[in-house]
């Protein structure tokens, strides 16, 4: 079975944004984590194995992180790599 | 976990240290052991490449990783899964990359038989320059400021490390620059391309690589020596070929040789050349201790190295050079991420016509917010606008472009 990754865009709460990043970088599914400028305020790759687990972390988990504003998801459904 | 920047770095660095380790014993070798650079050469490619083969059989010993199936090279190269001879596309730039690395070892030898390590180290780094215009030329890209600021910084600084006293021979430093680096930049854009292709949907690994390399490097070599070889030479090759301390001696020289070579070929795989060139440079700073180590342990060997207070003053002031040069390189490089949305009647390749988009190197399409999500390695911001503004808009389709400078980030196996 294919896993499932997503990219979900976080906008936290001012002041808190470290202790975001501190929780999230806890979190198993995580797969990279960036500190971006602009609209957003973390990036966070997830891979996960069905959209079960996706709604568990993103609802049961990211979203009751103190400092979490707002998220946005985008799941993932082709992807070109350059290698290296 | 060490991230995709340091292991980069770290291989090309690692290449630097074991190129200065095998320069050193070359300049001992061709002084104190084997004199005749034409025997040394001959002698030096044969027994490297009997030993590279058997490093490459041990190398290929089956074991189990995590659960999975692997080789012991594993650890050098995770792409490696046991020897495999090269096929079609691959066998000619593995051909191709053999002939000229034949004629700058050659080149080399004979340079180095009149010459030592403080003046070889600076000519082998020539061919940074070289690299630098092709990397421009390949990828169409104006080089940002910094780039040539830091390449010359390193390449100047070089030249700096490694003055000496001695004349300098004019026909010498002019094969070494013409010759030698011209097939060494050859060479490695060769490794480059094959690090490009695959053959069956499996990429080509750094061990094969060398060991394919070498193997075609020393039969040209041996084609190219027979003139060169007359009846006492033959004899001299077969008297020295069974000497245990002569063999011991290859075997070692030639294991920093395909380590470096290794490293070397894995990092041209995840950068520049030019980049990689400029790191593998450090070696020139580790020159001066070494050939320090060499006084000490071979005074009569060594006895070209000079005291004098300011040449050693100018040395460190490469040395600085060399280190701002390289720090300035891995420091100034700017990511992004970029987040686009495009119309419901977009054409269907998009998502290759923003990979083709240079500095991108990923893009995903996605289901939600955003149509797809692109991440840009650059050297500068400014760039980025550049790249943005000028070929992401041109892309037809595309509404909305959001970019989202990196700050800092964390990968996690």
């Amino acid at each position: 079975m294919d896993k499932i990754d997503a990219y979900i865009f976080i906008e936290a709460e001012i002041g808190k944004s470290e202790h975001v990043l501190n929780e999230l970088r806890k979190l198993d599914i995580v797969k990279s984590v960036a500190f971006v400028t602009g609209m957003f305020d973390i990036i966070v790759r997830v891979s996960v194995n069905n959209l079960e687990e996706l709604y568990e972390a993103t609802v049961n988990y990211i979203h009751k992180i103190d400092g979490v504003k707002r998220t946005r998801t985008n799941i993932i459904e082709k992807e070109l790599k350059q290698e290296g | 976990m060490v991230s995709k920047k340091a292991e980069f770095y770290l291989l090309a660095l690692l290449s630097g240290v074991f190129v200065s380790f095998y320069v050193l014993m070359d300049s001992y070798g061709l002084k104190a052991l084997v004199t005749d650079p034409y025997v040394y050469s001959f002698l030096c490619e044969w027994i490297g490449l009997i030993t590279c083969f058997l490093y490459l059989l041990f190398l290929s010993i089956p074991i189990t990783i995590n659960g999975k199936k692997r080789c012991v090279g594993f650890y050098l190269d995770p792409y490696f899964q046991g020897l495999k001879i090269p096929r079609g596309k691959s066998l000619q730039y593995i051909l191709g990359a053999g002939l000229v690395a034949s004629i700058s070892t050659i080149t080399y030898f004979i340079a180095m038989s009149f010459s030592d390590p403080s003046m070889m180290l600076p000519l082998m780094r020539f061919s940074t320059i070289y690299l630098l215009i092709v990397d421009f030329i390949r990828e169409k890209d104006v080089p940002s400021a910094i780039e040539i600021e830091s390449i010359l910084s390193v390449t100047l600084g070089a030249f700096l490390v490694t003055l000496s006293k001695g004349e300098i021979d004019l026909y010498t430093v002019i094969i070494t620059l013409v010759v030698m680096n011209g097939c060494f930049t050859i060479y490695t854009i060769f490794m480059k391309k094959l690090q490009e292709i695959s053959e069956n949907g499996k990429k080509n690994d750094s061990l094969n690589l060398r060991f394919w390399s070498l193997f075609f490097l020393t039969l040209f070599l041996s084609v190219m020596l027979i003139p060169f070889l007359d009846k006492t030479k033959i004899e001299m090759i077969q008297k020295l070929f069974f000497s245990p301390i002569i063999f011991l001696f290859f075997t070692i020289n030639m294991g920093f040789a395909f380590l470096s070579y290794v490293m070397y070929i894995r990092a041209l795989g995840k950068g520049k050349m030019s980049i990689v060139n400029a790191i593998v440079s450090i070696n020139i700073i580790l020159g001066i201790p070494l050939t320090l180590l060499g006084v000490k342990l071979a005074p009569h060997v060594f006895e070209y190295v000079s005291y004098d207070v300011f040449l050693w003053i100018i040395k460190i002031v490469g040395t600085i050079f060399v280190i701002v040069g390289i720090l300035a390189l891995s420091l100034s490089e700017v990511k992004a991420y970029i987040l686009l949305r495009v119309s419901s009647k977009h054409a269907s390749n998009i998502l290759e016509k923003i990979f083709r988009v240079r500095g991108i190197e990923y893009v995903a399409a996605v289901a939600g917010d955003y149509d797809y999500v692109a991440k840009l390695r650059i050297r500068t911001l400014g760039k980025t606008y550049n790249i943005i503004v000028r070929e992401i808009e041109k892309i037809e389709g595309i509404l909305q472009i959001m970019s989202l400078p990196i700050v800092k980030e964390w990968e996690y196996p």
